[in-house]
C-alpha cells in the first residue's frame, strides 16, 4: 500500500482520459457530431421543435445543453424515471430531456405552447409535434468521422494532461480507425481505449 | 408559475452616497414550490453604453447562498456586498460620472446540470464622486500579515503543482489546460500570469490517515487584488470508468483581508489531518484519489478559477495490516457440496432417460406439432400439452447445473472422506502485507498430500451508465497463488497442521461492495493430494486495513 503513486502520473496524465467525465466536463469538451446551426436558428421563432431521438450514448443530452448556450435565458428541464416532473415555466424556448417521462396529456399540454422545444426523448414524439401544429426536426446523431473521434480524441488527453511540457502518451490515427471498424458504437471505440491506457506502462504511441 | 422568484434589493443609502460604492444589497428569494438550491450566485457588472446582457466572464461575482433548501411559501433574505472595480474607475471613467450596475442572480439546482439564469437582470444608477478614490488607489496596505514572505522562485520545490494563468507554471496541473481554454476565447491577453500552487512537505505526498499533513499554497498575483478570505479546500473523488463518486468539500481557512501586488510571491502554510475517510484506491475501473486546493475570495474578480488548481496527494491506511474476515457465504459450501453431489448422481440419468423416451419412443417434437396442427384440440388442450414439455426443459437445465456442481462437490466430498474435516482460518500477518492461511485436518486413511495451494482472486464489478445504457464490467484484478509443496505420507489419525502464506501483490483494492462499483476477494485453497480428488474450496473474504 505504501507504494501507491499519483495516478497515471507514469504517462504524465492525471486520469484515463476515457474515463467518466462530469457534465461540465463533457460540455466543455465535446466534438459536435453534427452542425446545430440551423436548429439553432429556427428555435428563436416559436412553432419549431428539434428532437434528438434513439442510439443511447451519442451525447444527445450534450448537444441538447450546447444548443442552449444560444438561449442562456431559456430553462433546461431534467426530467428522471419515477420522479415527480417538476413544474416546466412558461419560457419561449425549452429544453426539455427525457421528455418521454412526461405523460401523453402532459407532453400535449406542454406542447401546446406557444414556444420553441428542444428535446431529448427515447420515443420518436413526430406525431404529437404535427398534432399540436409544430414543424420539427427528428435528429438522429450520426457516428463520428475519424477526423472528429480524432479531435475528440486529442481533446480527451489534453484534458488529462498533466505536465504541458512532458509528453503523453499519442492515440494514432491507425488505431482509432481500426477500432471503429471493429464496432459501430462510438462509446465502444472509447472504451477499448480506456483499456488500452489502463495497460500501458509509460509515453508510447497507442 | 415558476417555483421561485428572485429579487434584488439594493441599500440605496450605501450607493449615492460614495463613489465607486460598495454596492450593499439583499437577494431576496421568494418559493412557490420547494427548491433545493446548490448555490445561488449574483454577478454584478457596471454597465457599458447600450450594454443589455451580463458579460459573466468580466462581472463581479459572489455566492450569496449555498445548499439551500427554500420551502414553499417562504422568503429568504440573503444579504451580499460587492466593492466596485477601483483599477477600472481609475483608468476609464471620469470622476462624478453617472454609473449603472447590471445585477444577474443565477440560480444552481440540486439535480439540474444548468444553472438558471431566468430570475432576470437589473440595472441601478449610480453617481461616483472622487470622495473614496483616493484611499483605494494605492492598494499597499502598511500592516502586511506576518505569515506573508516574499517568495524565491527558486524555492519553489518539487512537488509544487500549481496553477498559472499564463500557462507558464514549472508543473502545471488540469488547471493549465483550463488557461489554454481561456487562451482559446481570448481571455488570457495580460503579460503578466496569476500563479496559485501547492506544495506538501513530503516529496512523494504520501500520509497515512490519522498523521499531519503540511505544506504551502503560494500566490503569485498578476495585479493588485484585495485578497478577503484564502481557503484550503480538501476532498476525495473517484475516477474511472466507473460512476463518480466525491466526498465532502473540507476547508481550512487560511487568511483574511489582505492585499495582494502584483509580481510578488506570497506563502500561506497550511496543516490538517484526516483521521476518517477512504485510502488513496487503484483499481482498473474506479480509483480513488485525494485533491487540496486553494479557494479566494478576490476583488476584482481575477478571470481563472482558482478551484482547478488542485494538486493530488496520497492517503494511506493508518497502518499496513490487512485485517481478512472471512465471509458468512462460505458455510452454504459444504452443505451444497453433501446435497448436490448425490441429488445430481439421480437427477441426470433421470434426466438424459426421459429426453431419450420423449424423442425416440415418443418422436416429441414430431407429437407436438401434431397436436398444434388438430382442430379438435382446443387451445387450452395445446398449452396443456405443452406443460410436461417446459418441465423437461426447467429441470433439464437445472440437471445440467447440478452435474456440474456436483463434480466438484464430489471431488471435495471424496477428498475430505480422506482427509478428515478440513479446517481452514485466515489472518493478516502483522507487519507485512500478506495473508496467512492456516490449514488443519486429521486424516482418515493414510494419504499422500503434494502439495498446498492458496490462490488469491480479486473481481471488479463495475456499473456505469453510458448516456442512458448501463453497462456492467468484470475484470479479474489479481490471480496469485502460492504453492507449498509437501509430497510425503501422512499417517491415519494422526492431525496434521501447516500454514502458508500467500503476499498480496501491490496497489490492490480492499474489498468493497456497492451498487455501482464492487471489489470481491475470494482464497481459494487446495490439498494436492495423490489420487482422483484433489480437495478445493473458495472463501469470499472482506479485506481491509
Amino acid at each position: 500500500m505504501t507504494h501507491i503513486s499519483l495516478p497515471y502520473a507514469h504517462f504524465n496524465l492525471r486520469r484515463n482520459p476515457f474515463g467518466k467525465m462530469t457534465r461540465e466536463e463533457k460540455n466543455r469538451l465535446v466534438v459536435l457530431r453534427m452542425d446545430l446551426s440551423p436548429f439553432i436558428e429556427r428555435l428563436k421563432e416559436p412553432g419549431y421543435a428539434v428532437q434528438f431521438l434513439k442510439e443511447g450514448a451519442r451525447n444527445k443530452t450534450t448537444h441538447l445543453l450546447v444548443m442552449r448556450r444560444h438561449f442562456p435565458d431559456s430553462p433546461y428541464i431534467r426530467l428522471f424515471e419515477g420522479e415527480p416532473a417538476p413544474a416546466i415555466p412558461n419560457d419561449p424556448v425549452l429544453f426539455i430531456d427525457w421528455m418521454h417521462v412526461l405523460s401523453r396529456r402532459e407532453r400535449a399540454e406542454v406542447l401546446k405552447r406557444p414556444a420553441s422545444f428542444g428535446i431529448v426523448s427515447h420515443q420518436n414524439h413526430g406525431r404529437e409535434f404535427k398534432r399540436a401544429g409544430l414543424d420539427y426536426d427528428l435528429v438522429k446523431l450520426p457516428r463520428y468521422t475519424l477526423p472528429k473521434m480524432m479531435e475528440q480524441v486529442e481533446r480527451r488527453l489534453n484534458w488529462a494532461r498533466r505536465d504541458q511540457d512532458k509528453p503523453i502518451p499519442r492515440v494514432t490515427e491507425a488505431t482509432v480507425a481500426e477500432l471503429m471498424a471493429e464496432t459501430r458504437d462510438d462509446t465502444v471505440v472509447f472504451d477499448r481505449l480506456y483499456d488500452l491506457f489502463e495497460e500501458l506502462t509509460g509515453v508510447s504511441d497507442v | 408559475m415558476s417555483r421561485y422568484l428572485v429579487t434584488i434589493l439594493l441599500d440605496e443609502s450605501d450607493g449615492t452616497e460614495r463613489a465607486w460604492p460598495t454596492l450593499t444589497g439583499t437577494v431576496r428569494v421568494e418559493a412557490h414550490a420547494e427548491v433545493k438550491c446548490r448555490k445561488l450566485v449574483l454577478y454584478c457588472q457596471r454597465r457599458q453604453l447600450e450594454q443589455e446582457s451580463m458579460d459573466k466572464k468580466k462581472a463581479l461575482q459572489a455566492t450569496v447562498a449555498k445548499w439551500e433548501t427554500w420551502m414553499a411559501g417562504e422568503s429568504y433574505s440573503y444579504p451580499f456586498e460587492f466593492e466596485a472595480d477601483v483599477r477600472r474607475a481609475t483608468q476609464g471613467e471620469p470622476l462624478g460620472a453617472t454609473v449603472d450596475w447590471l445585477f444577474l442572480p443565477e440560480v444552481h439546482l440540486v439535480g439540474e446540470f444548468q444553472p438558471d439564469t431566468t430570475a432576470g437582470w437589473i440595472k441601478k444608477t449610480y453617481a461616483s464622486s472622487n470622495e473614496t478614490i483616493e484611499n483605494k488607489t494605492d492598494p499597499r496596505p502598511d500592516n502586511l500579515s506576518s505569515e506573508r514572505q516574499t517568495l524565491d522562485e527558486k524555492k519553489h520545490s518539487s512537488n509544487l503543482e500549481g496553477f498559472d494563468s499564463s500557462g507558464a507554471a514549472s508543473a502545471p496541473s488540469r488547471g493549465s489546460q483550463e488557461a489554454i481554454i481561456d487562451r482559446e476565447h481570448g481571455k488570457e491577453d495580460s503579460a503578466a500570469s496569476f500563479f496559485v500552487g501547492i506544495s506538501f512537505d513530503l516529496k512523494d505526498r504520501s500520509y497515512r490517515i490519522g498523521n499531519q499533513i503540511s505544506g504551502k499554497i503560494h500566490v503569485r498575483p498578476d495585479q493588485c487584488y484585495e485578497m478577503t478570505k484564502l481557503r484550503l479546500c480538501y476532498q476525495w473523488r473517484t475516477h474511472g470508468r466507473a460512476e463518480l463518486k466525491e466526498g465532502k468539500i473540507i476547508e481550512i481557512s487560511l487568511a483574511e483581508s489582505e492585499s495582494w501586488l502584483p509580481g510578488q510571491n506570497y506563502e500561506y502554510a497550511f496543516t490538517f489531518t484526516i483521521e476518517d475517510g477512504p485510502a488513496t484506491n487503484r483499481g482498473h475501473n474506479q480509483n480513488l484519489d485525494w485533491y487540496a486546493w486553494a479557494d479566494m475570495d478576490l476583488v476584482p474578480e481575477p478571470n481563472v478559477v482558482f478551484s482547478i488548481s488542485e494538486s493530488e496527494f496520497i492517503v494511506l491506511p493508518a497502518r499496513d495490516l490487512l485485517n481478512v474476515r472471512q465471509s458468512e457465504e462460505w458455510l452454504l459450501q459444504p452443505l451444497i457440496a453433501h446435497i448436490a453431489w448425490p441429488i445430481g448422481l439421480i437427477l441426470v440419468p433421470i434426466i438424459l432417460y426421459g429426453w431419450f423416451y420423449a424423442t425416440v419412443e415418443l418422436d416429441l417434437p414430431f407429437f407436438l406439432l401434431t397436436l398444434l396442427e388438430e382442430e379438435e384440440f382446443n387451445t387450452g388442450q395445446q398449452i396443456l400439452s405443452f406443460i410436461p414439455c417446459a418441465i423437461i426443459l426447467v429441470v433439464g437445465y437445472a440437471t445440467f447445473y447440478t452435474a456440474r456442481t456436483s463434480h466438484r462437490a464430489a471431488s471435495y466430498q471424496f477428498a475430505e472422506m480422506r482427509l478428515g474435516l478440513v479446517e481452514v482460518d485466515f489472518s493478516g500477518m502483522p507487519g507485512k502485507r500478506a495473508i496467512r492461511c492456516q490449514i488443519r485436518f486429521h486424516p482418515s486413511r493414510k494419504v499422500f498430500v503434494k502439495a498446498v495451494a492458496l490462490r488469491l482472486k480479486v473481481q471488479e464489478i463495475t456499473s456505469y451508465q453510458e448516456g442512458t445504457r448501463t453497462v456492467t464490467k468484470k475484470r479479474w484484478l489479481n490471480k496469485t497463488q502460492e504453492i507449498r509443496e509437501l509430497k510425503k505420507y501422512l499417517e491415519a489419525n494422526k492431525p496434521f497442521e501447516d500454514h502458508i502464506n500467500l503476499l498480496v501483490p501491490k496497489g490492490l483494492p480492499m474489498s468493497r461492495t456497492d451498487v455501482s462499483h464492487s471489489v470481491l476477494w475470494r482464497l481459494e485453497v487446495r490439498i494436492l493430494v495423490k489420487g482422483w480428488f484433489n480437495w478445493r474450496r473458495e472463501y469470499p473474504v472482506n479485506v481491509s486495513i
